[in-house]
């Protein structure tokens, strides 16, 4: 049913985004509690800044992954020189484009989820002389864990059609880093109607796949209601 | 004007030249051969087309989108191997340049002709198996360039013409001719364009003596079946 490169795309696609997931979720959780529950100053900027690759181009995304992690960048250089390793090119510069697109949806989400939790609940982790890391991780996180796992889905769903940035800092390299919106972009310019039919029937149901769990997940319990406001 | 990526440099000029003399706005859509060839296929509005080799061209004959009479063979171009530029000089063979790379750099052979050339010498040579997972591939062979100058490929594929044009690569090793097909650059008219004058006009600009001396100072070569 699918070519061996199309099944490649698929095995890229679902470990881009994978990563990319994996390694944006701990600094939206991070940025989201600061955003939420510390009162630290210069909160705007940190939100602004966590909004560029939400408005900006993912090209241009792209491009600043590029001048970071090139030959000549700053990350790039340093980990050249020091470990002989060069991300460009490589699905690891594609999970990474692929998570610094999905952080400013993954922190809204998170936002969301952290401003459900019952504020009392934290206070009385915290006058019962639980650290506030500890009440994090005790309190915050386990009753905000159904939010925090829609975020990861939406974040992993953005992952897996990413295009722009994935393409300018990992190249379109069959096997290597053609995800599959990748691939559909190769079939269309090359003329491969077939191959196009295929991806986009895959890419649907990824999609759906994705987007059932996440509405799942949201839906029950009634995460946007807040039991405790009493009007 | 739908003209091929590595036609860039030499082109451009020629046609602000022809716009200057016959007060004809010439604009320009460049990029991997077979990508243009499929977008012409599907209606984009083009009035000539310049191919970096003859199937792109040939697959908009068979579906009878040229103007009969009007296909030529334009120009010729070399294949070589470059390296960023500021890379000291390492003498070795072909395939020992290549070897020692870590990405090379070439066009998409799906995409572009560039490609496909590299792709064929690289079978003939017998390194295709060897080299293939270092591949990196461009969506045209500009974009295979300037990952070499970028230095994020340490080497690359690309036309002679190219790596002439850019400071940034410097020429390693030239790809034996008789290990790929003769690279050669057809034009014709389209026969869908409303502009078939004027585009038999500039066709004809393009092959007077001038011009092909600009195409020669780039480094494209002259077809010698005419």
């Amino acid at each position: 049913m699918l070519s061996s490169d199309e099944f490649q795309a698929l095995r890229l696609s679902l470990q881009v985004a994978s990563l990319g997931t994996l390694l944006g979720l701990p600094i939206a959780l991070a940025i989201g509690w600061v955003l939420v529950k510390s009162s630290i100053r210069g909160k705007v900027v940190l939100d602004t800044l966590v909004s560029f690759p939400l408005v900006l181009p993912p090209v241009i995304t792209g491009y600043f992954l590029l001048l970071m992690l090139g030959r000549n960048g700053p990350i790039g250089s340093f980990l050249h020189d020091a470990f002989g390793i060069d991300l460009v090119f490589t699905w690891v510069a594609a999970a990474l484009a692929a998570g610094l697109v999905s952080l400013p949806l993954m922190v809204r989400a998170i936002e969301v989820a952290i401003a459900g939790v019952d504020p009392r609940l934290e206070r009385a982790a915290r006058s019962l002389g639980a650290g506030p890391l500890r009440t994090i991780a005790t309190v915050t996180i386990p009753l905000a864990y159904r939010g925090i796992l829609a975020a990861a889905l939406l974040g992993f769903a953005r992952g897996l059609g990413e295009f722009g940035a994935t393409i300018v800092v990992a190249g379109n390299i069959p096997g290597q880093t053609q995800t599959i919106p990748l691939a559909m972009f190769t079939d269309l310019q090359a003329g491969d109607d077939g191959g196009a039919v295929r991806l986009v029937v895959l890419s649907l149901s990824l999609a759906l796949i994705s987007l059932s769990i996440h509405h799942v997940l949201v839906r029950r319990r009634g995460l946007l209601r807040r039991p405790w406001a009493t009007s | 004007m739908f003209a091929a990526a590595s036609l860039r440099d030499a082109l451009i000029p020629l046609g602000e030249e022809f716009e200057t003399k016959h007060n004809i706005k010439v604009r320009f859509s460049l990029g991997g051969s077979v990508t243009l060839s499929r977008q012409l296929e599907r209606d984009a509005p083009g009035d000539l087309f310049i191919s970096a080799g003859d199937s792109p061209m040939d697959s908009l004959e068979e579906e009878g989108l040229l103007t009969p009479d009007t296909r030529t063979a334009l120009l010729t171009n070399r294949l070589v191997v470059v390296v960023p530029s500021d890379e000291e000089d390492e003498a070795g063979t072909l395939d020992e340049t290549l070897s020692r790379s870590n990405r090379i750099a070439l066009a998409d052979p799906k995409l572009a002709p560039a490609g496909q050339y590299a792709e064929e010498a690289l079978r003939n040579l017998g390194l295709w198996d060897e080299l293939k997972s270092k591949l990196v591939f461009g969506g045209d062979v500009r974009t295979a360039l300037a990952y070499v100058e970028s230095e994020n490929a340490d080497a690359g594929i690309i036309y002679l013409t190219d790596a002439l044009n850019s400071d940034g690569v410097r020429i390693a090793r030239e790809v034996p001719p008789e290990s790929h097909s003769a690279i050669v650059y057809p034009a014709a008219v389209l026969r869908r364009s409303d502009r078939q004058e004027t585009a038999a006009k500039f066709l004809a600009f393009l092959q007077e003596e001038s011009s092909q001396t600009q195409f020669q100072h780039h480094g494209f070569g002259v077809p010698d079946t005419r």
